[in-house]
């Protein structure tokens, strides 16, 4: 089989010169001195170096010649019984922001939450984490988080702290309790999963007649819930089983990045997709969209459409299922002989296939539905017992709510969680509104757009210091306790309503007693709380539902698609999602899984759109961070955008995600504040619902250029084959062939190759006496989500470098996920691959070091020893992964010299510095690093055997990325221990698909990936092709 | 001259022929007067002595050199001079290249060798013995009372930290202990000190009233300075090592029963842990952890090996410290 060819961008596929240039010259760093013709002329000339170099000589001699500082050591005065210093406490919580539930186990050390990982407990989620989630802990220690309640001085153009008059809670209660007596009181929050809080809400409007609580998300989910209630009777979103799918099909659903609960699906969807090699079986997965997602990523088969076609799509769909619809006319054949391919998979797969829609419209989900119904899926693939809370936002009731404030009819509005002022479509007059209400209340952390507006500042505790509940579905409940004390004087929402309700009781108190009563005593919640959570036993049986919609009247009122124009797509960045926790470097640094991108947001469009605007992609185009920027001008707003090329998007669409374009640094954080441009204005109420596309869109180029952080150019492979890949259909017969070349190297080099020849004394192999650590990724359950990424930041201390940083090359993950292409450059697929270091056994890195900084250790770890780094950065150049980072510059303040330090998100700030890890090192500059396979925590679990005098147990010991893989991508352990996972991986279930990458270098990476496997139908050269016959013909 | 009335006459020859018998034996004891073993026996034994003797030798040599150099530089000249070579000015001493740069040479060692043991020593304070807020006696506590250690120093059996004891701690036995009625205790100057005060010390910081029998104040920590560092790169576990390890307390600090005022014992260098590691046996056969090193027990068995050190388990690489 012929190798297929694998592009990270168009300039590699294309083989451009530039790109020859920068892989040529990746290691090449030009010394940071000007070059000047004159050789002492210069700005920098040797002198200057002469001097600074007797300085530091002279000043380091002093500085050692000093005593030694006195350090304290303070205990506590009274020690709390569970804390041990050193030693971490784990406490159950869940997150629950904006409605996506998340349940989890935070890790504590000396009472500071440091690292946030999933319950395995939960049957929803099983323990797995996304990015967010995984970053939310750094949320906590914000700078920018409000740090008292007050009021508002509404004082134009003063600093923040000019802005708000700090009060006393008791002086405030005083004061608002007058205010709103009497008023009819609007509460605006986003999606509440608390039954508590939920039911406290309902006593606190109680007593203020006239009152409502209105529910906003900022990405809606209304159409949904209102086609469920026209389909079913009920205004709800029910569970969803993708598990239990041999077909799924999405309609622009982005469920493994940003849809619902992609923390759940992941999993869910995960598991058909592992590859038994015995009987191999997987789902199929056909994905329509208009711009290129996570999830259609991942897709078998993707199809591409305008974002005005997502009804016709779907018509086209149950039209093709043999619905009471008429089949639309559809013009791009491609897209035509999907759908037909589509409703032929549900039809062969009766009751075994789901269909989800990520469209807001209500008539394009009643289609959905009907597809569902007819396919069987309700009561198998979609579960109508256990209904969930994840989103209850009803676009008409903001819509209303906003006219409302403007006619002055809403005696005092109250914002909790929700930020209209920036993600409102039509922000103007929601701000109008809340400048005609008397008294408006806040409840945001920080002193973001809506705030700015309000009169009380009441900041609420972050999830992490608060007390609450969660029922995400019917039957399941997930609680949130709190794991560190409120840093600043903040208060929950909770307690403020209890006390303008007239209710002495404290919100824990409140949630105590609402839940002892349930559960019947003190002891069953204690018992609750140290879970976590609450779930039936065994999993209840799923319900079906009646579908009664009528079909025909929905697909009457989907439009006529347009046939020409530009069209927009707003669509969440994974890591970024809505932008509520946008100030979180970690989530900015984290590279969008599509476009590899960081800090910023951009406009994503076709190769071929990309020519109409006269932008030629030119010999350069990917290689220069500097991107042409586009004026983008629909529905009478324009945004400038730079333009970024993603191949896949639909050809006459652009895509433009919302999260960015916040207010000022100092108010909403320096990681977030003014960067991007806001997309939300382009959203439009239909009458019903928020639409998320606009046709009729313009663009120009504009002449100027912006610099976006990219990564994809770096760490080239240079065309080398790292990424293995067959469809089922050829894997099922043909196990070995995906592997062939591997088979080469046995035949070449002997069964056992891998014993011989080795970089050590005597040519025997390196000896593993006790444990040999090895790790398996499973290229075919590799989302590329990027919570891996996120939960090794955490756990490693990995610095966050920032944009130009990130420009230079310069920065730090440890893992990274690659995003490779293959195939046509309009239709590409795509193949991710988490790149770490391979912890080679004949490490190119080690020989290399001339100060035997990195070397090997007996368990197979490739040992990084940063006090003894001297920065030569040899064994950068020298490994064939590219996995090794070097500090560049002082990113956390290491060093203890003040203005070495390079701090772009106030990551150094004594507060953020909370988060990190006390047992690993932060890392000085000018040493390099790389991934260690969390030798710390390997180290802990041999640590807690040798004291219990027992063998280690396979799977005690966790890699952070292991763990926060949602769809047990990476199995880690023990590889001389023949009962473990990964040996079994190995050795008995996986050996077809098994391989290391660069195999043939032979420097024998701890690291083999499984092979992935497409269900699609097989390439037709491939087809019918005799590959044996075909190696023969090679040689 | 201290008189010695006590001492008789009598004594007193008894001591003087003593003195002139012992004078009379030869040197190096009763082994045999003379021959190899007695030299290489006081060799042994007096290895400092020799090197100085080396050294005044080499010095004596050195000028010995110079001076010979000297006359025959002189000498040539001379010669020279008779038979009518015209001769360059004599170049003085402290010009003369050769001294020059032999004197750089050996400047250049001296000094880096002293620079180097400096730089090594950097950061490093054994015993260093610093004044605590409280007097604190390790001595009463653990020796004279025979307090375990692990009693206040919980958690050095669970954590990396052993953990300087709350004052919880201290009041389970100080409710009670109210003054103190030992032996007197000295600073290390030599001071006295009042051990009853120290104990009120404890009380003002906890905010005990002894006389009331209860707290009365709310309570302050105190601020103990700390004697054993580590540097930031370095991992260090205490239950690693008195937990796994069975290591006991005094071998990295020393007899700390006996301690008034604790001092630093090692220098808790990365040579001093790594000397250690060599030669440290692990509990092998005891802790069923180590049943994975099938190789290692059965060299064990055979023979091959008579017992396994922490180095032999990989205790000497660097990311068993340094992550």
């Amino acid at each position: 089989m012929e190798q297929k060819k694998y592009w990270k961008g168009l300039e590699e596929l294309h083989n451009t010169t530039s790109h020859q240039e920068t892989v040529k010259n990746e290691f090449r760093e030009d010394l940071p001195f000007e070059e000047s013709d004159s050789f002492l002329g210069g700005t920098t000339p040797r002198r200057d170096f002469l001097k600074y170099l007797g300085f530091t000589t002279a000043a380091a001699t002093i500085a050692a010649s000093c005593d030694i500082p006195v350090k304290k050591a303070i205990p506590y005065v009274n020690k709390p019984e569970d804390i041990t210093p050193g030693v971490p406490n784990y406490y159950a919580s869940a997150y629950t922001v904006d409605g996506e539930y998340v349940p989890l186990v935070v890790k504590t050390r000396e009472g500071r939450p440091i690292k946030i990982e999933g319950n395995d407990m939960s049957a929803i989620t099983k323990g797995s984490t996304t990015a967010r989630v995984q970053a939310s802990v750094l949320s906590l220690y914000d700078v920018a988080r409000l740090r008292f309640p007050g009021i508002n001085q509404m004082n134009g153009d003063a600093d923040l702290a000019a802005r708000i008059k700090e009060m006393q809670y008791s002086e405030l209660d005083k004061q608002i309790a007058a205010a709103i007596s009497g008023k009819s009181v609007a509460l605006l929050t986003s999606s509440i999963v608390s039954p508590s809080t939920k039911k406290l809400i309902g006593e606190f409007l109680a007593k203020y007649p006239g009152s409502r609580h209105v529910t906003y998300d900022a990405v809606s989910y209304s159409g949904m819930l209102l086609a469920n209630e026209a389909s079913y009777g009920k205004r709800a979103i029910p569970s969803y089983h993708f598990e239990n799918a041999k077909v799924v099909v999405s309609l622009g659903a982005d469920f493994l990045g940003t849809w619902l609960n992609p923390a759940e699906f992941s999993v869910q969807y995960g598991e058909g997709r592992k590859i038994n090699q015995k009987s191999p079986e997987m789902s199929k997965h056909f994905h329509f969209e208009s711009m290129m997602s996570l999830t259609g990523a991942n897709a078998d088969e993707r199809f591409t459409h305008r974002p005005s076609e997502a009804g016709v799509v779907a018509q086209a769909l149950l039209a093709a299922l043999g619905g009471a619809v008429s089949a639309p006319a559809i013009a791009n054949t491609r897209l035509k002989e999907g759908i037909a391919k589509a409703a032929k998979a549900i039809q062969a797969n009766p009751g075994k296939s789901i269909v989800v829609s990520g469209s807001n419209d209500v008539n394009v989900q009643i289609l959905v539905n009907a597809i569902n119904n007819l396919a069987g899926s309700n009561g198998t693939t979609i579960d109508w017992a256990s209904p969930v809370n994840y989103k209850q936002g009803i676009d008409s009731d903001m819509h209303q709510l906003v006219a409302d404030l403007n006619a002055g009819s809403i005696g005092a509005l109250i914002v909790y969680g929700v930020n209209p002022a920036y993600d409102y479509f039509d922000a103007a007059k929601f701000k109008d509104g809340v400048k005609k209400t008397a008294v408006t209340i806040s409840f945001n952390d920080r002193y973001d757009e809506t705030t700015e507006l309000c009169k009380y500042i009441m900041p609420d505790h972050h999830y992490l210091e608060s007390w609450g509940d969660a029922e995400p579905k019917s039957g399941y409940y997930g609680f949130v306790q709190p794991t560190i004390a409120p840093l600043f004087k903040t208060r929950a929402f909770q307690d403020s309503l209890l006390t303008w309700t007239g209710n002495t009781t404290a919100w824990v108190d409140y949630l105590k007693n609402e839940w002892i009563t349930r559960l019947g005593s003190q002891a069953a919640w204690d018992k609750t709380l140290q879970d976590g959570l609450i779930e039936p036993a065994t999993a209840p049986a799923l319900g079906g539902a009646s579908f009664v919609a009528d079909v025909a009247a929905a697909a009457a009122k989907i439009g006529a698609p347009k046939t020409s124009g530009l069209e927009l797509v707003m669509y969440e960045k994974v890591a970024i999602g809505n932008g509520k926790e946008a100030n979180n470097p970690w989530l900015q640094e984290m590279p969008d899984p599509i476009t590899r991108s960081t800090w910023d947001n951009y406009a994503c469009v076709s190769n071929k759109l990309a020519k109409t605007f006269n932008m030629e992609l030119g010999d350069d185009y990917e290689i220069n961070a500097e991107k042409k920027v586009l004026k983008i001008t629909a529905k009478g707003k324009t945004v400038e955008l730079p333009l970024l090329i993603v191949p896949g998007i639909q050809e006459d669409t652009i895509a433009i995600a919302v999260g960015y374009g916040r207010g000022k640094k100092a108010f909403i954080g320096k990681a977030a504040g003014e960067i991007g441009a806001n997309a939300y204005p382009f959203v439009s109420f239909n009458g019903q619902t928020f639409d998320y596309f606009v046709s009729d869109a313009k663009a120009e180029a504009t002449g100027t250029k912006y610099a976006v952080g990219l990564t994809q150019t770096h760490n080239s492979y240079e065309g080398r084959p790292i990424i293995k890949e067959t469809t089922l259909e050829e894997f099922i017969k043909n196990p070995k062939e995906v592997n062939h070349d591997r088979q080469h190297l046995f035949e070449t080099y002997g069964e056992d190759f891998r014993n011989e020849g080795t970089l050590y004394t005597g040519g025997t192999k390196f000896e593993y006496p006790g444990i040999k650590w090895g790790m398996s990724i499973d290229l075919n359950s590799c989302f590329g989500c990027g919570a891996c990424v996120v939960a090794c930041t955490a756990e490693n201390n990995v610095s966050v470098v920032g944009k130009e940083q990130v420009i230079l090359a310069h920065e730090m993950h440890w893992l990274r996920i690659d995003r490779y292409f293959a195939g046509d450059e309009n239709n590409p697929e795509v193949v991710f691959q988490p790149m770490l270091c391979q912890h080679c056994d004949n490490a190119p890195c080690e020989n290399v070091c001339p100060v035997a900084a990195t070397n090997h250790s007996s368990e197979g770890i490739n040992q990084m020893a940063y006090n003894r780094c001297i920065g030569t950065r040899y064994c950068a150049n020298n490994c064939p992964y590219k996995v090794r980072r070097f500090n560049w510059r002082d990113w956390n303040g290491a060093d203890s010299f003040e203005g070495n330090l390079h701090d772009t998100a106030d990551m150094n700030d004594a507060l953020t510095r909370m988060v990190l890890n006390p047992d690993v090192v932060v890392r000085s500059r000018g040493t390099m690093e790389k991934c260690s396979f969390c030798v710390q925590r390997l180290q802990d679990a041999k640590l807690a055997a040798k004291k219990a005098g027992r063998p280690m147990k396979d799977g005690e010991a966790k890699t952070a990325c292991q763990q926060a893989c949602s769809s047990g991508a990476i199995v880690f352990g023990n590889v001389n221990d023949k009962e473990s996972r990964i040996y079994k991986v190995r050795n008995e279930e996986q050996t077809d698909r098994m391989y290391y990458v660069l195999e043939e270098t032979h420097v024998l990476p701890s690291i083999n990936y499984l092979a992935k496997i497409r269900n699609k139908d097989a390439a037709p050269v491939a087809a019918g092709h005799d590959a044996k016959a075909e190696e023969k013909a090679h040689h | 001259m201290t008189a010695f009335p006590a001492l008789t006459d009598a004594d007193i020859d008894n001591i003087l022929a003593y003195v002139a018998q012992e004078e009379s034996k030869p040197v190096g004891g009763d082994k045999g007067a003379g021959g190899p073993g007695t030299a290489a026996a006081g060799g042994e034994k007096d290895s400092g002595n020799n090197s100085l003797l080396f050294g005044i030798i080499t010095l004596i040599l050195a000028i010995v050199a110079v001076i010979l150099m000297q006359i025959n530089s002189n000498l040539n000249k001379l010669a020279s001079e008779k038979e009518g070579h015209a001769t360059a000015e004599p170049v003085p001493f402290y010009k003369n290249k050769v001294y020059i740069a032999l004197c750089i040479v050996l400047l250049f060692i001296v000094g880096g060798y002293y620079t180097i043991q400096g730089a090594i020593g950097l950061g490093r304070q054994d015993g260093y013995m610093p004044e605590q807020p409280i007097f604190y006696s390790h001595k009463v506590h653990a020796g004279i009372n025979q307090i375990n250690c692990l009693y206040c120093h919980s958690s050095a059996e669970k954590s990396k930290h052993a953990m300087i004891p709350s004052e919880n701690v201290c009041m389970n036995c100080h409710k009670a202990i109210t003054e103190y009625t030992g032996a007197d205790l000295y600073t290390a100057e030599g001071k006295k000190v009042n051990g009853t005060a120290e104990i009120q010390k404890l009380f003002d910081h906890v905010g005990w009233d002894k006389d009331a029998g209860r707290y009365t104040k709310p309570g302050q920590p105190i601020e103990w300075k700390k004697i054993h560092s580590l540097p930031d790169h370095v991992y260090f576990n205490h239950s690693q090592h008195v937990n796994a390890g069975k290591v006991q307390c005094q071998t990295c600090h020393g007899n700390i029963q006996e301690m008034d005022e604790v001092k630093q014992f090692a220098d808790l260098s990365m040579g001093w842990c790594v000397n250690c590691h060599r030669t440290t046996k692990v509990q092998f056969a005891e802790n069923n952890y180590y049943s994975i090193f099938e190789k290692l027990h059965n060299d064990v068995k055979a023979g091959k090996v008579d017992s396994v050190t922490v180095e032999m388990l990989g205790g000497t690489e660097c990311q068993k410290c340094h992550y």
